[in-house]
C-alpha cells in the first residue's frame, strides 16, 4: 500500500551521497519516438480498377482450397483428442492402488495419448528406444562370493584378536559412520583395491599396524561377475564394525540389461588369514549413499521402474523392493511418500540393515526425492529439486526459479517413518549444506533463476540460509540472497552455532570473487555474519579447526589452493594461502584431517618437482604425499614422502595411529613418522 | 563546460552560469523530472525552476558534484509537484512508489528521525556491490524505467527486475535490523 511511509522513504532516498549518484547517473535519454502503423496498401491496377479473375485462376483457388480443405482433415484425424485413460480400475482393491494410479496417470499425461498422432509417435519410440527404467528381477543375483583369502605375510605373534576401532573417515555427524573404501583398528588397516583401470577385479587387503614393518598380512578377491549380472569395483565402499570382525560391502551392481541395484555383501573378517563372504542383499536401485549407526546400516538408491515392463498385477515390477535371506519383499504402501504432483516415476529406496543378521529390517520410497542424503544418528533427510515459474503478486514472472523440497524421515532399529516435508528456495549443493542441531535444520541453498533474456536462457544466482522447525518440517526464519548477485555456495560447513559458506561467481573456466562468510548461528531472531569480502578464487571444501581457524581447500586462476581464514576484529581475513603448481585430490575423504595437531594431509602431484616453498626435498620427483600444519598464522610442510604413480589421487587414503601415519593406495601402503620424532 | 568553470560563474553571479547549466545537464534534469510527471510541460517548469534554485543557493554552497547537486533539487521538486497533482498522468513514480511499499518494515514504534533515516539509507546503499548499487540509484533516485536501465548496463529487463526484487528484500531485512521505523 502507498502511503505517507513510502513517499518518506522515497524522499529519504535523495540524500545519496555524490560519489553514488555520479556513478549512477543515466546517459541522456532520446525522446520519444511516434510510432504509427503504416496505412494498408490496397492491391490495385494502375488506375485503380479491381481486375476479374480469370478461369485459370478459379481453377487454381479450388484446387488450393481442396488441399487446405485434406490437410486440415488429416490434422483433424491425427490431433482430436481421444480417450485412452489408462485402465486401472480393476486395481481398486489392490493394496498399492495410489501408487498404481500415480504411475498409471503420469504416464497418461506425459504420453498424451491425447491424440492419435501421440498415440503413433510414442509406439514408435517405444520400438526403437526401449524407454524405461530399471527392470528388478526378485531373483537374488548369483553368487558373489570371494575367490578365497590368500594367506600373506604371518600375523604379528601375540595379535589373536582385531584390536579396537579407530576411525579413518572425517564423518559429517559424529557417531553416524560414512562410508570409505579404508577403515581400521589399532592393529589392522583394512583397504578395497581395485588393481587395473579397467575395474575388472577387486581386493580386500589387511595391513598390520607396525609402523615402519607394516606388512600385507591377507588379501581377499572379491568376485566382481556372475551369471546375472556386475559389479562396479571403483563404486564400492565399506563399513567395519565396532568389534572388527564383520565388514559389509556396499556396492553398485548391475544386471546383464544394464539395470542396476544396490548389492550389500558382509565379509567375516574375524580371522584375517581366512575372510569369506558369508551373505548378500539386494535392493531395487543404484546406490547412491549410505551410513551406519551401530550394527543398523541405511542404505540409499534411486530407482525407476522400466516403463514397458510394468505389470500393475505384479508388485515386483514397479515397486522397489529388496531380496534377502528370506526372501523378495517390497516397500510396503504405508512407507511410499507420494508428492501431490508426480513429476518423475524415480524414487528414492531407503532401506534398513541389521548387519549382523544381514536381513532387511525396514524400507521407504519417496517419489520425487532423488537427491542429496543428510543422515543423523534418528533422522533422514532427503531433497528433491524442481523448479517452477516465479510470479509476484504484481504479476511480474521472474523467470524459473529452483526449488529444493526437503523430507524428513526418523529411524532405528524398529524401522523407518516418514514425518514432514517443507520446500525452500534454491538448490543444495551436497550433505554439507545440511545440518540439524537442538531441533531445527539449518540449510544453505544456492538460489538460481533462470529467465529468456531476450531469447537467450541465463542464469542468475545467489546463496540463502533457511532454518526450519524440524517438528512439523517448517520455516523459522531465513537469511535470503546474502551473495553478492550471481555467485553461488561453492562449499559450506556448519561447526555448532557456527556457520562457513564460500560464495564464487563462476563463468567457465574462470572464477571471480570469492566471499566467505561466518555466520553466528547463537541467535536465530538475530543472525549475524561477516566475510572476507572478495578474494580471489573459491573453498570447494570448508574444514574447521580448533581455534577458530578455517580451511579452504579449492582453486584460484586454475590452479589448486589451500588457505586459511579466521575471523579478527569483527572481519574474516585470509591469514595465509598456498598455490599449488600441480594437482591435488579433489576428493574429500582422501584428506587425511587431524583437528587435534592442526594438520591436513593430502596426495599431490607437483608440476613443478621442486617447490621453494615446500621445501621438498630435492629428488623427490613430482608425485609426494604432504602433510600440512594450518596452525598459527601459516600453512607449513610438515612432511613430504614420495610415492608411486599410476592410480587416482582420489583413492588415497590416510589414518594416523600411534607414531605413524599410513597412507594407502591402489598399490600398497606407505608410512610417515609423524609424531615420534626422527628415526 | 567544465563543472569548476560553470560553478566559478555563479559565484561571480555571471548569468551565462545557466546558460551552462542548461547545455550541460538540461537534458538530464528533464529527463529525471519527465520521469517522475510524465508531463513535458510540468517538467520544463520543474527543470526551469530547478536552474533558479541553483542560482539562488550557489553561493554560499559550492556543490562538490554539480550534477548530483542539481539532480537531487528536480528531484525534489518533481516529487512535489506530483503529489500535489491529483490529475496527474500514470508515471514511473507510481510504479516505484508501489516498489518501495514492499520495503516498509512492519511499524513497532515512534518514526526514527529523518537524519537517521537518511544515513541508514546511505549506508544501506554504499553496501551493495556495485552493479547492483548503480541498478538501485538508477531505479528510486533517477526514477528510471527498468527498460532504461536494462539498456544502459547491457542487461536483460528480467535481470534487472530479479535484482530490484533481490534489493528490495534486502532493504527491508536491513530496515527492520537496524530497527528504523519509517
Amino acid at each position: 500500500m502507498i502511503d505517507k511511509r513510502t513517499h518518506r522513504l522515497l524522499d529519504a532516498l535523495s540524500d545519496l551521497d555524490d560519489a553514488t549518484l555520479d556513478a549512477a547517473r543515466p546517459s541522456i535519454a532520446d525522446s520519444a519516438t511516434d510510432i504509427s502503423d503504416p496505412s494498408p496498401r490496397a492491391s490495385k491496377t494502375p488506375g485503380g480498377k479491381k481486375r476479374p479473375i480469370s478461369r485459370r485462376g478459379m481453377r487454381r483457388i479450388i484446387a488450393l482450397a481442396a488441399s487446405i480443405a485434406l490437410v486440415f482433415a488429416i490434422a483433424l484425424y491425427l490431433f482430436i483428442p481421444v480417450e485412452d485413460a489408462p485402465r486401472i480400475a480393476k486395481y481398486e482393491d489392490d493394496e498399492y492402488y495410489p501408487l498404481i494410479s500415480a504411475i498409471a496417470n503420469f504416464y497418461y499425461e506425459k504420453t498424451g495419448y491425447r491424440n492419435n498422432f501421440d498415440r503413433l509417435l510414442d509406439g514408435i519410440l517405444d520400438m526403437f528406444l526401449a524407454r524405461g527404467g530399471s527392470d528388478i528381477s526378485p531373483t537374488p543375483p548369483a553368487d558373489f562370493g570371494s575367490a578365497g583369502s590368500a594367506p600373506g605375510d604371518e600375523v604379528p605373534e601375540g595379535s589373536s584378536q582385531n584390536g579396537s576401532y579407530v576411525e579413518v573417515t572425517d564423518n559429517q555427524v559424529a557417531d553416524v559412520i560414512e562410508s570409505d573404501i579404508m577403515k581400521a583398528t589399532d592393529k589392522y588397516i583394512f583397504r578395497l583395491a581395485s588393481r587395473v583401470a579397467y575395474n575388472n577385479n577387486l581386493y580386500l587387503r589387511v595391513y598390520s599396524v607396525a609402523g615402519e614393518a607394516t606388512a600385507l598380512v591377507s588379501e581377499l578377491e572379491l568376485s566382481l561377475e556372475s551369471d546375472s549380472g556386475i559389479v562396479i569395483a571403483n563404486a564400492t565402499e565399506m563399513y567395519l564394525s565396532a568389534d572388527a570382525t564383520r565388514v559389509t560391502l556396499v556396492e553398485r551392481y548391475h544386471d546383464n540389461d544394464y539395470n542396476f541395484h544396490t548389492l550389500i555383501r558382509a565379509v567375516d573378517v574375524s580371522d584375517v588369514q581366512n575372510m569369506s563372504v558369508v551373505g548378500e542383499i539386494v535392493i531395487s536401485g543404484n546406490y547412491t549413499d549410505s551410513r551406519m549407526v551401530g550394527d543398523l546400516l541405511l542404505v540409499v538408491g534411486n530407482y525407476t521402474p522400466k516403463r514397458a515392463s510394468i505389470d500393475y498385477g505384479d508388485p515386483t515390477t514397479f515397486v522397489p523392493h529388496v531380496t534377502d535371506k528370506n526372501g523378495t519383499r517390497s516397500v510396503e504402501m504405508e512407507n511410499v511418500l507420494l508428492p501431490e504432483e508426480l513429476t518423475d516415476t524415480g524414487c528414492s529406496v531407503v532401506t534398513l540393515v541389521d548387519t549382523t543378521s544381514l536381513e532387511a529390517v525396514d524400507s521407504a520410497a519417496l517419489y520425487n526425492f532423488t537427491d542429496t542424503l543428510y543422515t543423523t544418528a534418528e533422522s533422514i533427510y532427503l531433497v528433491n529439486s524442481f523448479s517452477k515459474e516465479k510470479i509476484t503478486d504484481e504479476g511480474i514472472s521472474y523467470g524459473f526459479v529452483a526449488y529444493s523440497e526437503i523430507a524428513r524421515l526418523s529411524w532405528s532399529e524398529d524401522g523407518i517413518d516418514l514425518c514432514g516435508r517443507v520446500t525452500v528456495e534454491g538448490n543444495v549443493k551436497d550433505q554439507y549444506s545440511l545440518d540439524e542441531r537442538d531441533g531445527h535444520l539449518r540449510v544453505v541453498t544456492t538460489t538460481t533463476t533462470t529467465f529468456d533474456d531476450d531469447g537467450e536462457y541465463v542464469h542468475d544466482f545467489d546463496a540463502s540460509l533457511f532454518i526450519l522447525n524440524i517438528d512439523g518440517m517448517t520455516i523459522r526464519t531465513s537469511v535470503e540472497y546474502f551473495a553478492p548477485t550471481g555467485e553461488r555456495a561453492m562449499s559450506v560447513r556448519f561447526d555448532g552455532d557456527r556457520l562457513y559458506v564460500c560464495t564464487a561467481l563462476v563463468i567457465d573456466p574462470v572464477t571471480f570473487c570469492d566471499p566467505v562468510y561466518f555466520f553466528d548461528l547463537g541467535d536465530y531472531d538475530n543472525i549475524t555474519a561477516t566475510d572476507t569480502g572478495d578474494i580471489d578464487g573459491y573453498s570447494s571444501s570448508l574444514i574447521q579447526y580448533p581455534n577458530g581457524i578455517l580451511l579452504g581447500v579449492g582453486e584460484v586462476d586454475g590452479f589448486d589452493k589451500l588457505e586459511i581464514y579466521r575471523e579478527e576484529d569483527g572481519k574474516v581475513i585470509s591469514v595465509d594461502k598456498h598455490v599449488f603448481d600441480g594437482l591435488v585430490s579433489s576428493e574429500y575423504k582422501s584428506y587425511f584431517i587431524d583437528r587435534e595437531h592442526s594438520l591436513i594431509g593430502m596426495d599431490i602431484i607437483d608440476y613443478s618437482e621442486i617447490d621453494p616453498e615446500l621445501g621438498v626435498p630435492e629428488g623427490a620427483g613430482r608425485h609426494i604425499y604432504a602433510v600440512f600444519s594450518v596452525a598459527g598464522d601459516e600453512i607449513t610442510l610438515v612432511s613430504a614422502l614420495p610415492m608411486n604413480a599410476g592410480y587416482s589421487l582420489n583413492r588415497t587414503r590416510a589414518v594416523a595411529i600411534g607414531d605413524y601415519l599410513y597412507i594407502t593406495n591402489e598399490n600398497g601402503i606407505f608410512t610417515i613418522n609423524l609424531f615420534g620424532g626422527s628415526d | 563546460m567544465d563543472d569548476g568553470k560553470i560553478i566559478e560563474l555563479y559565484f561571480s553571479r555571471d548569468e551565462g552560469a545557466i546558460r551552462a547549466t542548461a547545455d550541460k545537464y538540461g537534458r538530464l534534469l528533464t529527463h529525471i523530472s519527465e520521469g517522475i510527471l510524465a508531463s513535458p510541460p510540468d517538467a520544463e517548469e520543474c527543470v526551469n525552476d530547478t536552474y533558479l534554485r541553483a542560482w539562488e543557493s550557489i553561493p554560499p554552497t559550492r556543490p562538490v558534484s554539480l550534477s548530483a547537486y542539481l539532480a537531487r533539487i528536480v528531484r525534489n521538486l518533481s516529487l512535489n509537484r506530483y503529489r500535489a497533482d491529483r490529475a496527474r498522468r500514470a508515471s514511473t513514480a507510481d510504479v516505484i512508489l508501489d516498489e518501495l511499499s514492499e520495503c516498509l518494515p512492519a511499524p513497532s514504534g515512534d518514526p526514527t528521525e529523518d537524519l537517521a533515516l537518511r544515513d541508514a539509507l546511505r549506508r544501506f546503499v554504499l553496501s551493495l556491490p556495485e552493479r547492483d548499487r548503480i541498478i538501485f540509484t538508477r531505479r528510486y533516485f533517477y526514477m528510471s524505467t527498468v527498460a532504461d536501465i536494462a539498456r544502459e548496463l547491457g542487461m536483460g529487463q528480467s535481470s534487472v527486475k530479479v535484482t530490484l526484487h533481490r534489493q528490495r528484500v534486502r532493504l527491508r531485512t536491513y530496515l527492520e535490523t537496524e530497527d528504523i521505523q519509517i
